[in-house]
């Protein structure tokens, strides 16, 4: 009885002294409707799409724990049958880096890919397209407290 | 989807790298899906993160989206000539392959209008679209998108897309085309396994493998695609695996005056329901070959050795009466019937009549066909089908065919 009392003190508080990050992604369609004579973009949610459509995905996260969460790093693939749109990725907390291959994630200016010509390997700065890899690099995320990432892309 | 990546990374040094070009493009790209109807889109992220104390967490979530179809309008072609000549009442057949465009399976009607022009001296035609023997009036063209090759003669495409195709299909790639000869099933969608509490992951998709080989009916080339090997995706990656189906139309109608008559007929594939385009028209024209007959009445005084328009003759002597049915025309005559009432002040001569097939001939001539005066099955009555009148009945009277009846009167 005395330990169960015990446990029960120490359980809660295991469970207060934590950080609690919980992620959601959406997925949006942009559409262009006429409005006043002027094409302007309207978002709706995707469930279904065409190729050429641009989808817009938003990634919210929150910390819900008690603690607040460090070095928070989002990785996000692109999915496969699109292709990343130039300059879309968005996130105002957030350090946003791209990868070609999963493993290294640099800043886009920095981003090459490697190429064998005439049994040279020359190294040439990846195109958009080719990221395979998106990351966001949070440094902390009070208790609490929220924010919103994203990216687009375009169905191949 | 390289090569597509590596196109538009061209296009894209040109065009200023700003969020409107990309939305450019991506109008542009429409035209040309790439991505079949039916694969989904998986989007998993994770979140790593550390708790004050250094401990790793971590969690993640992921979103669906489904690729649809994009209607877009078939290739119709003409296999053959789409002008032709037929009798009056014989249907003529046209042959047409239809080929799909679109990046998934759809149903397309099949159309056809006499076009603007109108027919000439025809009836309107009774249009009926067969597949071999079966009539039919819709198409269901399946269609995906190559995802990847594995081998020269064997494609993939994802899983989902590969619906309402068939091993022995005609399917037709950057223009050329192959016999689907296995299709390895309908595939498996990717899958996330996300959680509060773990790493995404993506169970990857099992997609569906189409083997083909040289259609032996059409172009008879074997399949020679490039696989993908590690960091260099086969070409053939983002190309349409687009369904082609034969059919045919078969025209009918019958000419409404002497002569032949005219019809054009647009055929369009494509429509109404949910709004597929509609193919530009291929116009057949037929020529509906009619019958076009003619007729004399000639008269001869002597017997019928020598007949003309005008003739004559004294009161009890004997005429002859030649009727000449001629065809003209390119189509067969049906139903033909010649009546002839008595001219005033003249008596039939009972079984006087005969026929024949030979224009100019003559009374006597052996090869001419006795006919009797009872209603029988010669066709030809005397006073029967009505008084005092010849009645010759001829079932057919082909292309150029000639009909000749004599009979003889008294001149009272």
């Amino acid at each position: 009885m005395k330990y169960l009392l015990v446990c029960l003190l120490l359980l809660p508080s295991l469970a207060w002294a934590a950080p609690d990050i919980q992620v959601s992604i959406t997925a949006e369609k942009v559409v262009v409707v006429e409005k006043d004579g002027k094409q302007v973009e309207k978002r709706v949610s995707a469930t279904d799409v065409v190729p050429g459509d641009v989808i817009v995905y938003t990634l919210q996260y929150e910390n819900k724990g008690d603690e607040a969460a460090q070095n928070v790093v989002l990785n996000d693939p692109i999915p496969q049958g699109t292709s990343y749109i130039v300059a879309s990725a968005f996130g105002p907390l957030a350090e946003v880096r791209f990868s070609v291959d999963g493993k290294t994630f640099k800043k886009p200016s920095l981003l090459t890919y490697t190429v064998n010509k005439n049994g040279k390997t020359e190294q040439r700065k990846a195109s958009p397209e080719q990221y395979t890899h998106i990351r966001w690099i949070v440094k902390k995320i009070p208790a609490g407290k929220s924010g919103v990432v994203g990216f687009r892309v375009k169905v191949n | 989807m390289k090569i597509i990546s590596n196109i538009r990374k061209g296009v894209l040094k040109v065009v200023a790298t700003t969020l409107f070009a990309a939305v450019l493009m991506a109008a542009a790209q429409t035209s040309s899906a790439n991505t079949g109807a039916g694969t989904t889109i998986l989007n998993v992220v994770t979140v790593n993160y550390k708790s004050p104390g250094g401990v790793a967490l971590v969690a993640s979530a992921s979103a669906s989206v489904t690729v649809t179809l994009v209607p877009t309008a078939v290739t119709l072609a003409a296999v053959g000539a789409t002008t032709g000549a037929t009798p009056s009442g014989t249907a003529i057949t046209y042959s047409f392959t239809a080929t799909s465009n679109a990046n998934g399976s759809d149903t397309y009607n099949l159309n056809s209008a006499v076009s603007a022009a109108g027919t000439t001296n025809a009836t309107a035609p009774t249009v009926v679209f067969k597949q071999g023997a079966t009539t039919v009036t819709q198409l269901t063209l399946a269609s995906s998108v190559i995802s990847d090759v594995t081998a020269a003669n064997i494609i993939v495409v994802p899983a989902g897309t590969a619906s309402n195709l068939a091993v022995n299909d005609i399917v037709v790639i950057n223009g050329t085309d192959y016999l689907v000869s296995k299709v390895s099933g309908a595939g498996t969608a990717a899958k996330a396994n996300v959680g509060a509490t773990i790493a995404g992951t993506i169970t990857a998709e099992v997609p569906v493998s189409i083997t083909l080989a040289a259609n032996t009916a059409g172009s008879n080339i074997t399949p020679a695609f490039t696989p993908s090997v590690v960091g260099t995706p086969s070409p053939q990656i983002g190309l349409l695996v687009a369904e082609q189906q034969a059919f045919t139309v078969d025209v009918l109608s019958s000419t409404v005056a002497p002569g032949d008559g005219t019809v054009p007929l647009d055929i369009t594939v494509g429509g109404p329901a949910p709004g597929t385009p509609i193919t530009a028209p291929i116009t057949t024209t037929t020529t509906v070959q009619g019958a076009n007959l003619t007729i004399t009445k000639e008269v001869s005084s002597d017997g019928g050795a020598t007949f003309a328009t005008t003739g004559s003759g004294a009161p009890l002597s004997t005429l002859t009466y030649r009727i000449t049915i001629t065809n003209g025309g390119a189509g067969s005559a049906s139903t033909v019937v010649i009546t002839d009432p008595m001219p005033a002040y003249t008596k039939y001569v009972a079984g006087s009549a005969k026929s024949s097939s030979v224009a100019g001939a003559l009374f006597a001539d052996v090869a001419n066909v006795a006919l009797t005066d009872a209603a029988d099955a010669d066709g030809y009555d005397f006073g029967v089908t009505a008084a005092n009148q010849a009645t010759l009945s001829v079932p057919t009277v082909a292309a150029g065919a000639t009909v000749v009846l004599f009979y003889q009167v008294t001149i009272q």
